[in-house]
C-alpha cells in the first residue's frame, strides 16, 4: 500500500515537474515520438516531451545495461535505493556497471573487443578509440532523435561537431562549460601589498612574478614565496590569451593553422618562463612536480600565480588558503591584448564525457526512446535557486531531503550514509545549462572565499571573448595517432629551454623536429579537413 | 675480502655496517612517511610542510576506513582470494613440476607448452574472451585460474625436484610406493623450503591482485582491496577537467584526504607484511632455489 502510494506520488511529481519544465523551455510544440499514435502525442502535449513518447510503450518494462567510468568512491552498490527508484520511475531494469576512471581506458576496449557491449556506453572524451568504434559501426547514429529532446536540442553546433563523423552523430555530449575551465589566477592581496598593478603584458607579468619572489609579498619576513607556479609537462603553462595557448590559433607563412605548441605565441611564453627560471621566480623542481602538488602549494600560500576554475572546483582549497593566510584574495588575470588586436582566452571543448548508444539497438524504437527519455530527464537543468526540497525533481534525484541530503544554511549537503538512495548517483550526467552563466558557479560554494573568487571570475569572464578552437570539430587520424607524441617532443624541448639547457634560439630546431616527425602531415591534414568542412576558428 | 683482527679490516667492517645500515634506513623512509602522514590532521597536512613528527596525532583516517564497509569487505575478498589462490597455485605447480621431472610420455612437449607461455602471452583481449566463454566473469575463480601456474615458478620448482637424488625414488619404488605416494611422502617433505618460498611468492602475487579484478569482476562488491585502495589514493591525485566532473551535485561529497590514502596503504600492506617474518628463513633459501643443478 505504502509502495503504491510512493509510486503514485512519484508519478504525479514527474507530471507536475514536466509541465513546469516545458514552460521553462518554452517548448509547447511537443515533438511526437516516432511510432507514437496521434492520440498519444496529443495527450502528451501538455507534459514534458521526455515523457511524451511514453503512453504507447511505457507499460513495457525495458532492460537497459550501461557501462561508465566513475570518480565516485565507493562506487554505487547495485542494491541501492536510488537504482530502484530509477527502475520504478522509468519502468526499466537499469543495469549500470561502474568502473573507476583510472582503469576505464583499459577495460572499455576489452569489453568492446569481446563484443560484450552494453546498451549505453559512456566515454570520457572523443579520442581515437571513439572515432574508430564509430567508424566500425559500433554506435547508433542519433541524428533523427536530437530534435525530440530539449536538452539534446540545446547542444550547440560546435559541440555536436565533436561527436559527428561523416555527418552522423554518434554520441550525446555531456555538459561542461566552455568558459569556466582553468584560468590564470593571481594573489590580488600580494599585488596590493607591493603596490603593483594587475599585469597586462608579459613584461609586466615578469616584473610582478619576480617581485612576488624577492620582495616578501606575504610580509612574513621570510623568503619563502615563488612568483609563478608551474608543473611538469607545462600542464597549464603561462598562456594569457588564445594566441599564446596550445590551441590551433596561429597561422604559418602559408596561411595554414598550426598547433599552438610550435607557434610564435608559445615561443614568447617559453621565453617568459625561461626568464622567470633564471630570476628564481619558478620553483627549481617544477619540471618534476605534479600539478596537484603544485596546486596544493599555491593554496598553502607559496605561489603568487596559478590556475583555477570557477565552475565546480570543490572549494575546499580556498578554505585552506584562508586559514593559512587570512588576507588572501585570488582573482583571474584578464587576458592580454594580442598583436592582432584580439583579447581573450581559448574556450574549452564545451563538453566532458560523451554517451553513445549500442548500434545493435537499431530499430528498437521503444528502447532507444526510453534511454533518451532518461537522458533528457537527468540532463534537464535545475536552476540553482530551485535546488531544494521544494523542487520535486531535485528532491527525487537526490534521494529525498533528510534521507540522502539536508539543507544547511540554504545549501544542500549530502548525508553520506544515504548516498545510495540517490537516483542521481546511478545516473550521473551533468545538467545541460543553456548558457555557461546559467550555472551560477559562485552560488554553489559554501566557503565565502571560494564564492568571492567564483563571483569575480564570472564577472570578468562573462564579458571576455573566447576563441573556439576548430580542431575539436573535426576528426584527424594523424592527430589521433601522433598528436600527443608530437606534443611530447615539443614539451621536452621547451622544458630544456626554460631550465636553460637549451637556448631559446633553438626554437627552430624544435619546430624542424616536430615537422619531420609527422607535424607536417598533421598540419596538412587538419587544414584540409577544416577546409572541406568549411570550419574556421572563431571568436565568440 | 675480510681481514679479521687487523685494524683496517675492522674499520672496513664497521664502515660497511654503518653505510648499509643507513641504506636500510633509507628504505624505511617511505614507510615512515606513510605512517606519519596517516596520523596527521588535515590542516597540518595542507600547510604542505615536510612532516617528520605530527603535532597532533589523530586517528580519524583509520576510523574512517575501518568504518567503511567497502574496505573491510574488500579486505575479506583479498584474504579469501589469497588463501584459496595460493593453495591452488601450490598444488598445481608442485604436481606439474614433479610430473615433468619424471620420464613420462610427452614430457618434453609439456615442458615446451610451459616455456611457450613463459615467452609469449596471449594478451588481454584473448584472455578476457577465454575467461568470458568459460563463464568465469564475476567469479573469484577468474582471479585464480588464469594464472594458476606461474611458468617461472614452475621451472624453478622443477629444477628443485630434479636436485633430489634419483636414488630416493628408486628406493621408494623398491619399497612398493606408487608415484603419488612418492610425491606425497618423499618429495614434498623434502621440499618444504621450496613450498614455503613459492607459497610466499604466490601469496604476494595474489595479494596484489588488481587488474584482473577490474577486468573480470563487474560487481563492485567483489573487488579486491587493491582496487579499493587505489581509489582511495588516486582519487586525491586527479587534477584536470575530471576533478570538476567528479564533483557531486551536492556539496559535502568530497573525496577523502591524503591521510586516508596513506592509512589505507598501511592497512592494506600490513597483513602481507606480517607473513614475511614467519617465512623469512625459507624465503632466503628459496632465492637460491634451482641456482645450482643437483
Amino acid at each position: 500500500m505504502k509502495k503504491m502510494l510512493t509510486v503514485g506520488l512519484l508519478a504525479s511529481m514527474a507530471v507536475s515537474m514536466a509541465a513546469c519544465a516545458s514552460n521553462n523551455n518554452n517548448n509547447t510544440a511537443s515533438p511526437s515520438a516516432s511510432g507514437a499514435s496521434p492520440s498519444a502525442s496529443a495527450s502528451a502535449s501538455a507534459s514534458q516531451p521526455a515523457s511524451s513518447a511514453a503512453p504507447s510503450d511505457a507499460s513495457k518494462k525495458i532492460s537497459i545495461s550501461a557501462i561508465e567510468g566513475t570518480w565516485l568512491s565507493p562506487v554505487p552498490s547495485d542494491t541501492g535505493g536510488g537504482l530502484k527508484k530509477i527502475n520504478e520511475k522509468f519502468n526499466v531494469e537499469y543495469k549500470p556497471q561502474f568502473v573507476p576512471y583510472e582503469e576505464y581506458s583499459s577495460k572499455l576496449p576489452v569489453v568492446m573487443a569481446a563484443g560484450d557491449l552494453p546498451d549505453v556506453i559512456s566515454i570520457e572524451t572523443v579520442d581515437s578509440n571513439f572515432v574508430k568504434w564509430a567508424k566500425q559501426g559500433a554506435f547508433l547514429p542519433l541524428n533523427d532523435y536530437i530534435d525530440k529532446y530539449p536538452t539534446l536540442k540545446a547542444v550547440p553546433k560546435n559541440v555536436w561537431d565533436a561527436v559527428t563523423i561523416d555527418g552522423k552523430i554518434y554520441a550525446i555530449p555531456q555538459y561542461f562549460p566552455s568558459k569556466y575551465g582553468k584560468k590564470p589566477i593571481i594573489r590580488k592581496d600580494w599585488l596590493d601589498n607591493l603596490g603593483l598593478a594587475m599585469p597586462t603584458t608579459y613584461e609586466e607579468l615578469e616584473k610582478v612574478a619576480i617581485a612576488f619572489t624577492k620582495d616578501d609579498p606575504d610580509k612574513n619576513g621570510k623568503d619563502d614565496t615563488y612568483g609563478f607556479a608551474l608543473s611538469k609537462q607545462l600542464v597549464y603553462g603561462a598562456a594569457m590569451g588564445a594566441a599564446w595557448d596550445i590551441g590551433w590559433y596561429n597561422k604559418n607563412a602559408e596561411g595554414q593553422l598550426i598547433p599552438g605548441i610550435i607557434s610564435d605565441g608559445f615561443k614568447e611564453q617559453t621565453q617568459f618562463l625561461a626568464n622567470l627560471y633564471k630570476a628564481g621566480a619558478l620553483h627549481k623542481d617544477w619540471a618534476v612536480s605534479k600539478s596537484t602538488d603544485v596546486g596544493k602549494d599555491f593554496f598553502a600560500g607559496k605561489y603568487g600565480i596559478w590556475y583555477e576554475q570557477a565552475y565546480s572546483m570543490g572549494g575546499d582549497q580556498f578554505k585552506t588558503l584562508k586559514e593559512l593566510s587570512p588576507t588572501a584574495e585570488v582573482v583571474v588575470i584578464p587576458p592580454f591584448k594580442q598583436a592582432d588586436g584580439q583579447q581573450g582566452f581559448t574556450a574549452g571543448q564545451g563538453y566532458y564525457i560523451v554517451t553513445a548508444l549500442n548500434a545493435k539497438m537499431k530499430g528498437d524504437e521503444d528502447k532507444i526512446n526510453r534511454i533518451l527519455q532518461m537522458q533528457d530527464y537527468f540532463r534537464t537543468y535545475i536552476p540553482f535557486d530551485q535546488r531544494n526540497p521544494q523542487n520535486p525533481d531535485y528532491d527525487w534525484q537526490n534521494g529525498g531531503v533528510n534521507v540522502a541530503y539536508e539543507m544547511v544554511d540554504g545549501l544542500p549537503k549530502s548525508i553520506p550514509a544515504g548516498a545510495d538512495e540517490r537516483p542521481g548517483r546511478y545516473y550521473k550526467v551533468a545538467q545541460w545549462a543553456e548558457t555557461d552563466e546559467a550555472t551560477e558557479p559562485y552560488k554553489t560554494y559554501a566557503d565565502p572565499t571560494a564564492r568571492a573568487f567564483a563571483q569575480a571570475s564570472v564577472d570578468l569572464l562573462k564579458n571576455t571573448k573566447f576563441y573556439v578552437d576548430p580542431v575539436y570539430r573535426i576528426h584527424s587520424e594523424v592527430l589521433a595517432q601522433k598528436g600527443s607524441e608530437l606534443e611530447q617532443i615539443a614539451k621536452e624541448w621547451q622544458t630544456k629551454m626554460i631550465v636553460g639547457q637549451e637556448p631559446i634560439s633553438s626554437w627552430n630546431k624544435m619546430v624542424d623536429e616536430y615537422m619531420k616527425k609527422g607535424g607536417k602531415d598533421l598540419i596538412d591534414e587538419v587544414n584540409k579537413l577544416l577546409a572541406d568542412a568549411g570550419i574556421q576558428g572563431e571568436w565568440k | 675480502m675480510r681481514h679479521k683482527g687487523t685494524l683496517s679490516g675492522r674499520l672496513t667492517d664497521g664502515l660497511n655496517v654503518v653505510l648499509l645500515g643507513l641504506l636500510a634506513l633509507l628504505m624505511l623512509l617511505p614507510f615512515y612517511y606513510i605512517f606519519v602522514v596517516s596520523f596527521v590532521d588535515a590542516k597540518e597536512f595542507s600547510s604542505s610542510e615536510l612532516i617528520l613528527w605530527p603535532k597532533n596525532w589523530v586517528s580519524d583516517a583509520y576510523a574512517y576506513i575501518l568504518s567503511s564497509k567497502e574496505f573491510i569487505r574488500s579486505m575479506g575478498v583479498t584474504i579469501y582470494v589469497t588463501a584459496l589462490g595460493t593453495l591452488v597455485n601450490l598444488v598445481l605447480t608442485a604436481t606439474m613440476a614433479y610430473a615433468i621431472t619424471r620420464n613420462i610420455w610427452g614430457q618434453r612437449f609439456y615442458v615446451f607448452l610451459v616455456l611457450f607461455t613463459f615467452i609469449f602471452s596471449a594478451g588481454m583481449i584473448p584472455t578476457y574472451l577465454i575467461v568470458k566463454e568459460t563463464g568465469l566473469i564475476d567469479s573469484y575463480w577468474s582471479l585464480i585460474l588464469p594464472a594458476a601456474i606461474n611458468p617461472f615458478n614452475l621451472i624453478v620448482m622443477r629444477q628443485f625436484f630434479m636436485g633430489i637424488p634419483d636414488e630416493l625414488n628408486e628406493a621408494a619404488v623398491i619399497d612398493g610406493a606408487n608415484d603419488l605416494q612418492i610425491f606425497a611422502k618423499i618429495i614434498l617433505p623434502l621440499s618444504k623450503p621450496a613450498i614455503a618460498a613459492f607459497g610466499l611468492f604466490y601469496a604476494v602475487l595474489n595479494w596484489n591482485t588488481y587488474f584482473g579484478a577490474i577486468l573480470y569482476l563487474n560487481d563492485p562488491t567483489k573487488w579486491t582491496v587493491q582496487v579499493v585502495l587505489r581509489q582511495l589514493v588516486i582519487l586525491n591525485d586527479q587534477d584536470t577537467l575530471a576533478s570538476a566532473a567528479r564533483d557531486a551535485a551536492l556539496a559535502g561529497e568530497l573525496p577523502p584526504s591524503e591521510t586516508i590514502g596513506m592509512a589505507a596503504i598501511l592497512l592494506a600492506t600490513l597483513p602481507i607484511l606480517a607473513v614475511y617474518p614467519f617465512l623469512q628463513k625459507h624465503f632466503a633459501k628459496g632465492v637460491m632455489l634451482g641456482s645450482v643443478k643437483g
